[in-house]
């Protein structure tokens, strides 16, 4: 059911300017790994690639060893906002999630389930909080019974109350079905929570700084020492990218400070 | 509760309103006002008058009468009235209905009709008063295209007939179906404006017409169109009608005005061929057409003149007619109307 | 205005406590009462000022303005000898079956334009111009085409609720959420389906707008259609009065016709806010 992710050398340019540069990182199924940097680094660049919404690139990006060359249910993707459909209910939204012609109402239900939302099925997206319909997306995604996930900052727009309990959802849900998950994040806390591996990345063009591995069984504690030193770390090396972005900047590009 | 049935409870609790306020109220104004007492007339452009002469004098000219063509022609009238410096302003009618219209809306002081029409207006509430008769045409009948199977007025049940409403067309045809046994409801009307129903006709989208001249004459020599019924007695005479309230000013300038119509008159007996030119270039026809109109089917020298006897007598056959056929309201009073229409005294001097 | 309600757990691993987040619904509906007394005003006002300015102050003489009384004696005996309801039928039928086909087009046409910008560049411009067109100055055109029965008038009926239609479709269309276009490819959806599924639906509130000034216009037509060559028809009452001197008849005909107009973009509201109820914008104060 999950699934490898491979990226091999791949290269990225918008409008000349340099965002990926022979970028290479492997995620073992069933892994969970954190992409963090600073904003503008390629990581949105490099989940839409891997989903297939984009797909001028050089190099290689492999699903479980098959070429990515467009959208497929192979690899899920959940963005920072919800995105769910105004006018759909929740249940209806899920469903949306379904493959085409299957009628699963059985995997509705059990989803909904999983998201605790089965006794908001009826309402519509207008009258959910934040929380509520990152839930649903996240369901939705799940619909398509995807061989990865991949998440783009999925919980930086709710407070950090809820954020807490979606990452335990997302755990939750990890649990059950050892999907593979790349999520791109700016959340140290929650990198750290979360994954397996944290990837540490510079931007102009995105390379690889850094990839600390987090041996922690789960479920974590979050006030752990271990956690705590790893995040110092992680701020040392971020603080270290950040500087020397100051330096080399030229004002006035695209991702410019 | 769904917004429809607000606007119903509207309309509703309005009238009620109404209604109460009028029992209140003093009793509404008859259809037909007393001559003797008309209304403050408020209407879109009154000519602001100095002393007894007029601000201007406007008339309306028309194919259908010959006389207004000529008067327009040569400018007798606008010679006339330049002594006392009264200028002359001339406005196109299409037909009987429109002229009724510019009386009406007080755009114009003068309007040329079949009586019928004048005596519907009338018992409509419309102020004005027949003057003058200007002519005794025989202007309209019932067409039918060529080779069209239509050989009675019987066969016309069930047919599609244009004509315009509130013209002597209409009327004429009302009395012809009914001389035939049939009413309105038998037939199909499509009212079209004189010019549009003979093309209607042409373009076979009707299969009969109640045609006026020159539009009648131009189907028939053009088109190969046949008189399918003809009836001199049913056509109500070309009248002229001035408003009540313009006469009652200045009628003096209304006497003035059918002094010229009547030189207007003696020149056409005397010159038919021009008269046919001028006809034919208001018209946009070709002489051929004018000429049938003018010298077959307009009479210029018997009945014509003062408004008396022989119009009453014509009116009356109308009178029924109105009342029966619905034109005009169910408390109007066509009779009444009648009784007022006619005003001689202006022609009267005029032709003395 | 949405309130939160969140039951706080100390302990951060019970699942249950995720299902408690909710929110109250929308703000309380205006008061209904208050709300239909003022809609009356007005008009309750415009027929007393008809009344005092016709029978009391005979401000106007009775064939310029008639009297409110008389209009009402004139639509009753219309009513009971049944010509009012058979010229209303007429007009309904000749509305209802031009806007269908107005509309109808224009959905095809808009879908078309909105999706495709090689079709709009063929035949926008030209619609454009012929949108100027106004009503009265396609009725030469289309008496001496199409006669003088009910083609004619069908096909300018149509054409006015075609214009609404179809601007507005195309720009609901053109505004559709390129974020809500992702998702849909992400979910595999393409071509017919991703528009069906996606940008139609992202259309609607606009489509409906639409539809409803549509139908609107093509009430507008339908006078002008009717003011030519017919037999029957609100238009046909309105020019008949005219022709005849009867400007109380001519006042039914405008009421009826504005009664008909209000009465029936009321029921597209209602169908529109039905449709509508998952947007979430500003409603007024």
């Amino acid at each position: 059911m999950s699934s490898s992710i491979r990226a091999e050398r791949v290269t990225k340019r918008y409008e000349g300017t340099l965002v990926l540069n022979e970028l290479s990182l492997d995620v073992r199924p069933g892994e969970i790994v954190s992409l963090i940097g600073p904003s503008g680094c390629g990581k949105s660049t490099l989940l839409r690639l891997l989903s297939g919404l984009e797909t001028e690139h050089d190099g290689r990006l492999l699903i479980d060893n098959g070429e990515v060359t467009g959208p497929s249910r192979a690899a899920g993707l959940m963005f920072q906002e919800p995105r769910l459909l105004p006018w759909l209910s929740v249940r209806d939204n899920v469903r949306f999630g379904l493959p085409k012609g299957s009628a699963n109402a059985g995997l509705v239900d059990e989803l909904l389930n999983q998201v605790q939302l089965e006794h908001a099925a009826a309402q519509l997206p207008r009258q959910l909080s934040g929380g509520m319909a990152q839930r649903t997306a996240l369901a939705r995604s799940l619909a398509a019974q995807p061989q990865v996930l991949l998440l783009d900052e999925p919980f930086s727009a709710v407070d950090a109350l809820t954020r807490m309990r979606l990452q335990e959802l997302l755990l939750d849900i990890w649990q059950r079905t050892k999907l593979t998950m790349l999520l791109v994040t700016h959340d140290l806390d929650e990198a750290l929570y979360l994954s397996d591996r944290v990837v540490v990345m510079s931007s102009r063009p995105a390379t690889i700084r850094e990839i600390v591995t987090v041996k922690l069984p789960r479920p974590r504690d979050r006030r752990d020492a271990e956690l705590l030193r790893l995040r110092a770390h992680l701020m040392e090396s971020l603080h270290v990218v950040h500087a020397t972005e100051s330096v080399n900047v030229p004002t006035g590009t695209p991702f410019g400070v | 509760m769904s917004t429809h049935k607000i606007t119903r409870r509207a309309f509703a609790g309005a009238l009620i309103g109404a209604a109460l306020l009028s029992a209140c109220a003093a009793p509404p104004v008859p259809a037909a006002p007393a001559p003797a007492a008309p209304a403050a007339d408020t209407a879109a452009n009154p000519p602001a008058a100095t002393g007894t002469k007029p601000a201007e004098v406007r008339l309306d000219y028309a194919t259908y009468n010959p006389s207004s063509l000529v008067l327009k022609e040569f400018g007798w009238l606008e010679e006339d009235l330049a002594k006392d410096g009264v200028p002359v302003k001339w406005v196109f009618s299409a037909g009987s209905n429109k002229a009724n219209e510019l009386v009406s809306s007080n755009a114009s002081d003068f309007g040329s009709t079949a009586g019928a029409a004048a005596l519907l207006a009338r018992t409509n509430g419309v102020p004005l008063k027949t003057v003058y008769v200007y002519s005794k045409p025989e202007w309209t009948a019932l067409v039918v295209p060529k080779d069209s199977p239509i050989k009675a007025v019987t066969d016309l049940k069930g047919k599609k007939i244009a004509v315009t409403r509130g013209t002597d067309p209409f009327f004429f045809l009302l009395r012809s179906l009914k001389e035939a046994g049939l009413n309105q409801s038998d037939v199909e009307i499509v009212n079209l404006q004189h010019a549009d129903g003979r093309l209607a006709l042409e373009r076979g989208q009707v299969d009969a017409w109640s045609g006026l001249d020159p539009h009648m004459a131009n189907a028939e020599l053009n088109a190969g169109a046949t008189l399918l019924y003809r009836n001199i007695d049913f056509n109500t005479f070309g009248t002229l009608n001035a408003r009540e309230e313009f006469l009652q000013k200045y009628p003096d300038y209304v006497q003035r005005v059918i002094a010229q119509y009547e030189r207007a008159r003696k020149w056409i007996l005397e010159n038919p061929d021009k008269t046919a030119e001028i006809l034919a270039k208001e018209a946009k026809i070709d002489l051929a057409i004018a000429k049938k109109q003018l010298t077959e089917r307009t009479v210029l020298d018997a009945d014509v003149g003062t408004p008396g006897d022989k119009l009453r007598a014509a009116l009356e056959a109308i009178v029924p007619i109105l009342t029966s056929e619905k034109l005009v309201a169910s408390d109007a009073d066509p009779a009444g109307a009648l009784a007022v229409l006619i005003e001689p005294q202006a022609a009267e001097a005029a032709l003395k | 205005m949405k309130t939160f309600r969140v039951s706080l757990n100390l302990s951060l691993t019970n699942s249950s406590a995720l299902a408690q987040t909710q929110t109250t619904p929308e703000p309380p509906k205006r008061r209904r009462g208050t709300s239909r007394w003022l809609t009356l005003a007005a008009p309750i006002a415009l027929l007393v000022l008809w009344f005092l300015a016709t029978d009391v102050l005979r401000l106007f003489t009775p064939n310029q303005l008639p009297s409110p009384i008389q209009v009402l004696r004139t639509a009753s005996e219309m009513i009971a000898d049944g010509s009012l309801w058979r010229n209303v039928a007429a007009s309904i039928g000749r509305v209802v079956l031009g806007f269908i086909i107005g509309a109808g087009i224009a959905v095809i046409a808009g879908t078309l334009v909105g999706l495709s910008k090689t079709v709009e560049t063929l035949i926008d411009p030209t619609l454009q111009a012929l949108r100027n067109v106004p009503s009265l100055a396609w009725v030469p055109f289309l008496l001496l085409w199409l006669g003088i029965d009910e083609a004619p008038k069908i096909t300018l009926i149509a054409i006015g609720a075609f214009f609404p239609v179809y601007l507005n479709l195309v720009s609901g269309i053109r505004q559709a959420d390129r974020k809500l276009v992702e998702v849909g490819y992400i979910f595999g959806l393409r071509g017919f389906h991703l528009v069906r599924q996606i940008i139609l639906p992202s259309a609607l509130p606009y489509l409906l707008a639409g539809l409803r000034i549509g139908f609107g216009q093509a009430w507008l037509f339908l006078v002008a259609a009717e003011l030519i060559a017919s037999t029957r028809g609100l238009g046909f009452m309105l020019i008949d009065g005219q022709n005849s001197s009867r400007p109380d008849i001519m006042l039914v005909s405008i009421i009826t016709l504005a009664l008909l107009g209000k009465l029936s973009d009321s029921l597209l509201r209602i169908v529109e806010r039905r449709a509508l109820s998952w947007t979430d914008t500003f409603q007024g104060t």
